[in-house]
């Protein structure tokens, strides 16, 4: 390979971007540990996260570390695996897929996860239960998205995204079973406002419990980072090229649909943010396999604790996160399309 | 006249005398609502917060009239120990505030309660006979107990009722009114499972009970929902929930351990009789009575407390409870 300096510098520039992008998420991060109802200085947050306990001057506010450690710091930790996890799973749906529009709501994934877990919700059932149940139906709705797509045989992206709305339509309707057998004194409004998608309710163990799904299949995904780039060009260029797709294909699914499901089973649905990121960070970072899947973790986790400290603060009672990113995902998407270019992704 | 329309008159007269019997007076419901009812009411539907308006009943010595049961999301175990037939009862309505209106219309009801303005605009449109009783502000209960001691034919009942309300909450005042302000605590009552302070009628008697209510802002709003860090920042010195299970949570999460309620073990479940006595309820003289005694201890005795609710069951409900009973009233709910 010959040296180039222009491709050197380029390449200088994009880690450079990324380790912004990366200090970015550190600094967001700091905020958002000041923001909420309790006053906690800045100082009192780092003397709380960097000394232990019974030395420091802060930890005799007891209550301070209870607000820091115990209510922010997991629901900050929640939303940024939440937002790395649906923007990776979004991109791993587009790459698979060849399709710019798949995501996990587009493609049912997210009413399916919601649908199982909702199930679980409505049955009382432990948190890994209701977990297993959202990737159950999640995986469910994928499949029978993709079934669908293949029986009509069409080649057009719009049909995947039309059988991905049958099914999402599909399990909204289970949803409404659910609710409508639900107890309307407890069980209801739970279910409704975890459909909303809402990060207020995030325990340490919420946090612990995601971070095993996104973490693992996430780096699953960017491990295979290269095979999977490798599909987008074509089952027939990445089976010369040594992939054994089937089983490829199967794999992602599999583990973004886990992804997805993990985050809809402690959040809710949250939508737009697996369609949108993925996006702008092809736009802004390219499309080289490795940058492009640590800028789209970056970008989801970044707008999502920023949409999540939007929905914390902009009023005294909490606006449901997934209300907030389709306010803002959907105008924002339309506008990103409108100044896309026919004929590229982004 | 000749003798046959004589006859037709008297007959139309008899008719007329009959159906005016029958459909005897027009009342002005709780909304202004023109409605008519019989004069003898003996068959009466409870729609919406069934319990709460069953309560009503009871207090008026006319749970006999009742036609039809408690949906299964809002029974409670007392309403059956106070009103056993209850049992057998069709169940005129779902989740979701779905009502089965042709099994309503079944009941043959010769009036139907709600405290629901829709629901009675919608029912009214039909033909039932539907008032509407509206209890916002605490003090409503009496008027709302006066229209029902009106349409019941127990008016002296309802009357009773009022002087014993009044009667409470002068009692209550001359132990609560001395108090400086220092020595009233910081009361919070949670649905602590979804963070919601779910009846504005907390803050009133929390405040008449010598307490200040973290979530008396004034708002118009029956409930109001609040973050965890807005919780901790308040720190209640005594927490009121709703059931066992909430008692439970809150001395056991580790979010909770700081508030002044869990560290000076004062997480009180609210009773529940009738209805739970939190919310609005008929049972809310003796509400008044236990938030003095979890609030202000030394000024209501555990003891004194159950005598009053022995004697208000025994004088209101017709109801001999025993200690046993009382106690469980007291425990509160066990919890979904």
């Amino acid at each position: 390979m010959k040296f180039s300096p222009a491709r050197s510098a380029d390449r200088l520039r994009g880690d450079l971007a990324l380790a912004v992008l990366a200090g970015l998420l550190v600094l967001l991060t700091l905020f958002s540990l000041t923001l909420g109802r309790y006053p906690v200085s800045l100082e009192t947050i780092l003397d709380i996260l960097t000394k232990s306990g019974h030395a420091s001057e802060a930890a005799r506010d007891a209550t301070a570390r209870t607000v820091v450690l115990m209510v922010r710091l997991p629901r900050i930790v929640a939303a940024v695996l939440i937002g790395a996890g649906l923007s990776l799973s979004g991109l791993a749906y587009q790459t698979i897929f060849r399709n710019p529009m798949a995501s996990p709501a587009l493609l049912g994934v997210s009413a399916g996860a919601a649908f199982g877990a909702s199930v679980a919700l409505l049955l009382r059932l432990s948190t890994l239960l209701v977990q297993g149940a959202g990737f159950i139906g999640g995986l469910a709705a994928v499949t029978i998205a993709l079934t669908a797509n293949r029986a009509i045989n069409a080649r057009s992206i719009v049909t995947l995204v039309l059988c991905g709305m049958v099914v999402s339509a599909l399990f909204q309707a289970l949803i409404s079973i659910v609710k409508y057998v639900a107890d309307p004194v407890e069980t209801l409004p739970t279910i409704t406002f975890w459909l909303m998608g809402s990060l207020a309710k995030i325990t340490v163990s919420d946090a612990v419990v995601l971070s095993g799904p996104i973490l693992v299949c996430g780096l699953a995904l960017y491990l295979n980072r290269w095979r999977i780039g490798l599909l987008a060009l074509g089952e027939h260029e990445a089976a010369t090229m040594g992939v054994d797709v089937r089983r490829m294909r199967m794999a992602v699914i599999f583990l973004a649909t886990l992804m997805s499901a993990a985050t809809v089973c402690v959040a809710g649905v949250i939508g737009w943010v697996g369609l949108l990121i993925p996006h702008l960070a092809r736009a802004s970072f390219g499309m080289e396999p490795g940058r492009l899947a640590i800028s789209t973790a970056l970008l989801g986790s970044i707008f999502l604790l920023a949409v999540d400290d939007l929905a914390r603060s902009i009023s005294v009672v909490e606006v449901p996160i997934g209300v907030l990113t389709a306010l803002i995902g959907a105008p924002f998407f339309l506008l990103f399309l409108l100044r896309s270019r026919q004929g590229r992704w982004a | 006249m000749t003798d046959s329309t004589k006859r037709i008159i008297a007959a139309l007269a008899m008719v007329l005398c009959l159906v005016a019997q029958a459909w005897g007076r027009d009342f002005v419901d709780m909304a202004g609502r023109s409605v008519a009812i019989p004069d003898r009411v003996a068959r009466v539907v409870t729609l919406g917060a069934v319990p709460v308006i069953n309560g009503f009943l009871f207090a008026l010595g006319r749970r006999d009239a009742l036609v039809n049961g408690l949906p299964s999301e809002l029974a409670r175990k007392f309403q059956y120990v106070f009103a056993p037939e209850l049992a057998g009862k069709p169940i005129v309505q779902g989740a979701e505030k779905g009502l089965a209106v042709e099994d309503i219309v079944s009941l043959k009801p010769d009036v139907v309660l709600t405290m629901d303005l829709a629901t009675a605009r919608k029912l009214g449109e039909i033909g039932l006979p539907v008032v509407y009783l509206r209890w916002t502000a605490p003090e409503d209960v009496k008027a709302l107990m006066a229209l029902l001691g009106d349409i019941l034919g127990r008016s002296k009942e309802a009357g009773d009722y009022a002087a014993y309300f009044d009667e409470t909450m002068t009692r209550v005042s001359a132990l609560i009114d001395p108090l400086p302000p220092a020595l009233r605590p910081r009361v919070l009552y949670v649905n602590l499972r979804r963070l919601t302070q779910p009846h504005r009628i907390a803050d009133w008697w929390i405040a008449k009970a010598g307490g200040r209510s973290m979530t008396d802002d004034g708002r118009e709003q029956e409930s109001l929902t609040f973050s965890l860090e807005q919780m901790l920042n308040w720190d209640p010195e005594v927490m009121i929930v709703a059931d066992q299970g909430e008692a439970k949570m809150a001395y056991d999460d580790p979010r909770f351990q700081n508030i002044s309620a869990v560290r000076g073990r004062r997480v009180h479940v609210a009773p529940a009789g009738a209805h739970l006595w939190a919310n609005r309820t008929i049972e809310q003289p003796l509400t008044l009575l236990w938030a003095v005694s979890v609030i202000h201890p030394e000024l209501v005795s555990q003891e004194r407390l159950k005598a009053e609710m022995t004697a208000f069951y025994n004088r209101f409900f017709h109801k001999s409870l025993s200690r046993d009973q009382i106690d469980e009233i007291l425990a509160g709910s066990i919890g979904r």
